[in-house]
């Protein structure tokens, strides 16, 4: 019985014994976990691959690469020819794609090797970049960390904060394919001293770059799609004379701000059909905390009130949003 | 009708059930083997209409043609924070699943020829020739995982 035992526990041993040919020293690998996707004037792809460096005696923590290809495959034939080691398939972190390839050319049949390949994740997150690919991948940030760790960081701070549309590689194949649903993927920029996030880029369904929302437009839209992570943070304009209320700031007007924390949020769309067109009823119920206010009032006695100013205002805000998609042939869920 | 077109490739997965006449001298309520095999079958089309099911209600009409292996693609975004890929370690498991299926005609064939030779000792020696583990280069099969991934 025991004899038995071990047998069984010596060939467990045996199967794992294969497995030790595979070793991967991270050193002797070259972990792409950035690749950046830009189009020059011939119509061929740049693609770029940011990999860290883990050799003590390098002087840079990462190391960038840039590839001028017909297809996202080849460029890898490119990289391994100048890799220190071999290319780690499936740990790409943020696929940047620059805003001059999305007005260009659709992006799908870029991507159709990530979908396809089985080593790879779906977790990439997209990224639009306004500007060049290579503004950011060619910046030097000398009080940041290396750069994809920072690339990622930054889009996942702002994935929390509800100021981008957050979409995985996954996602965006789901959303290219509705016929439904305007895809929206985050965007960034270089800044001066950092990379900022500016907000999303609305796609068409072949990836072709349709418009940009600043951040407080991609969290109303986050909103509306019911995808935001609670509580949003937003800060409202109050119309100045709405409250009697004691201006302390005497030398300006229309200064009244209000912020808000939006901890409950419920959604009911009811949709007609009218001349041949779809026309959906949207009702939000929201539950507000105040978290900020610059006006003077009296909250126990104008509370209604304020309630009331505040769902005014933000309603104008969504609706002007939604006519302005609404020109320009966007639809979001 | 279009629903008549996939029975070909779906048969394969109910058939098996002839297993119950090789299996009758084991059996010792005789009369249950019909039901065995009514249960059987009908345990198999509940699993795969299920992930049938869960395909259609995850991906859209149009994406869902794209796709090579659905069902992989349902469990490729699963994630933990100790565990990248969680397909992997799903789709070993799902090894363990399908190889019952050609566990039983493996057993029946050794069976036999412990009857007829005694042991199965020679059997077994010429058997495991053909198998991939056992080929002249042993390390490239081993391999397979480095060099595939897409080309």
């Amino acid at each position: 019985m025991i004899k038995r035992a071990k047998f069984i526990l010596a060939c467990f041993w045996l199967l794992l014994m294969p497995a030790c040919r595979e070793q991967l020293d991270v050193e002797k690998t070259t972990l792409s976990l950035v690749y950046g996707f830009d189009m020059d004037r011939d119509n061929k792809i740049i693609v770029y691959q940011v990999s860290p460096v883990f050799n003590k005696d390098a002087k840079k923590k990462y190391e960038v690469y840039g590839a001028k290809t017909d297809t996202s495959r080849q460029a890898r034939d490119v990289f391994n020819s100048i890799s220190n080691g071999e290319i780690a398939k499936g740990k790409l972190q943020v696929i940047m794609l620059s805003e001059r390839l999305l007005k260009k050319e659709s992006i799908l049949p870029y991507l159709d090797v990530a979908y396809r390949d089985p080593k790879n994740t779906g977790n990439m997150r997209m990224v639009a970049v306004k500007g060049s690919v290579s503004s950011i991948v060619n910046s030097e940030f000398s009080d940041k960390p290396a750069l994809p760790m920072y690339l990622t960081n930054v889009v996942d701070v702002e994935k929390e904060s509800n100021r981008t549309a957050f979409v995985t590689l996954q996602q965006f194949h789901t959303l290219a394919f509705d016929k439904g649903i305007t895809p929206a993927i985050s965007e960034i920029k270089k800044g001066k001293n950092a990379i900022v996030v500016t907000g999303s880029a609305l796609l068409d369904n072949r990836g072709v770059h349709k418009m940009s929302l600043n951040r407080r437009e991609s969290a109303l839209l986050l909103m509306l799609q019911k995808k935001s992570r609670l509580p949003v943070s937003l800060t409202i304009r109050m119309p100045s004379s709405s409250l009697e209320t004691l201006n302390i700031k005497k030398n300006r007007k229309n200064t009244d701000f209000v912020t808000v924390d939006i901890v409950g949020l419920s959604r009911s769309i009811s949709t007609h059909y009218k001349k041949s067109r779809f026309l959906f009823d949207v009702k939000m119920n929201l539950e507000i905390d105040l978290v900020e206010r610059t006006l003077d009032v009296d909250m126990k006695k104008k509370q209604e009130q304020l309630t009331a100013i505040i769902t005014d205002q933000l309603e104008k805000e969504l609706n002007g949003k939604i006519i302005c998609y609404r020109d320009c042939h966007v639809r979001c869920s | 009708m279009p629903i008549l077109y996939t029975v070909k490739t779906t048969v394969i997965a109910f058939l098996g059930f002839e297993m119950a006449f090789l299996f009758y001298p084991y059996l010792q309520n005789k009369k249950a083997a019909a039901k065995g095999i009514v249960i059987a079958n009908t345990l198999t089309l509940v699993v795969y209409l299920h992930i049938t099911f869960i395909c259609f209600i995850y991906f859209s009409p149009e994406e869902i043609t794209q796709f090579l292996w659905p069902t992989l693609t349902l469990v490729k975004p699963i994630q933990f924070p100790f565990l990248e890929r969680m397909e992997i370690v799903f789709v070993s498991f799902y090894i363990f699943l399908f190889s019952t299926s050609g566990i039983p005609y493996l057993f029946f064939v050794l069976s036999c020829v412990i009857k007829r030779t005694g042991s199965c000792r020679t059997f077994c020696f010429h058997f495991l020739q053909l198998s991939p583990s056992s080929s002249d280069r042993p390390i490239r099969s081993l391999n397979y995982g480095k060099s595939g991934g897409g080309g």
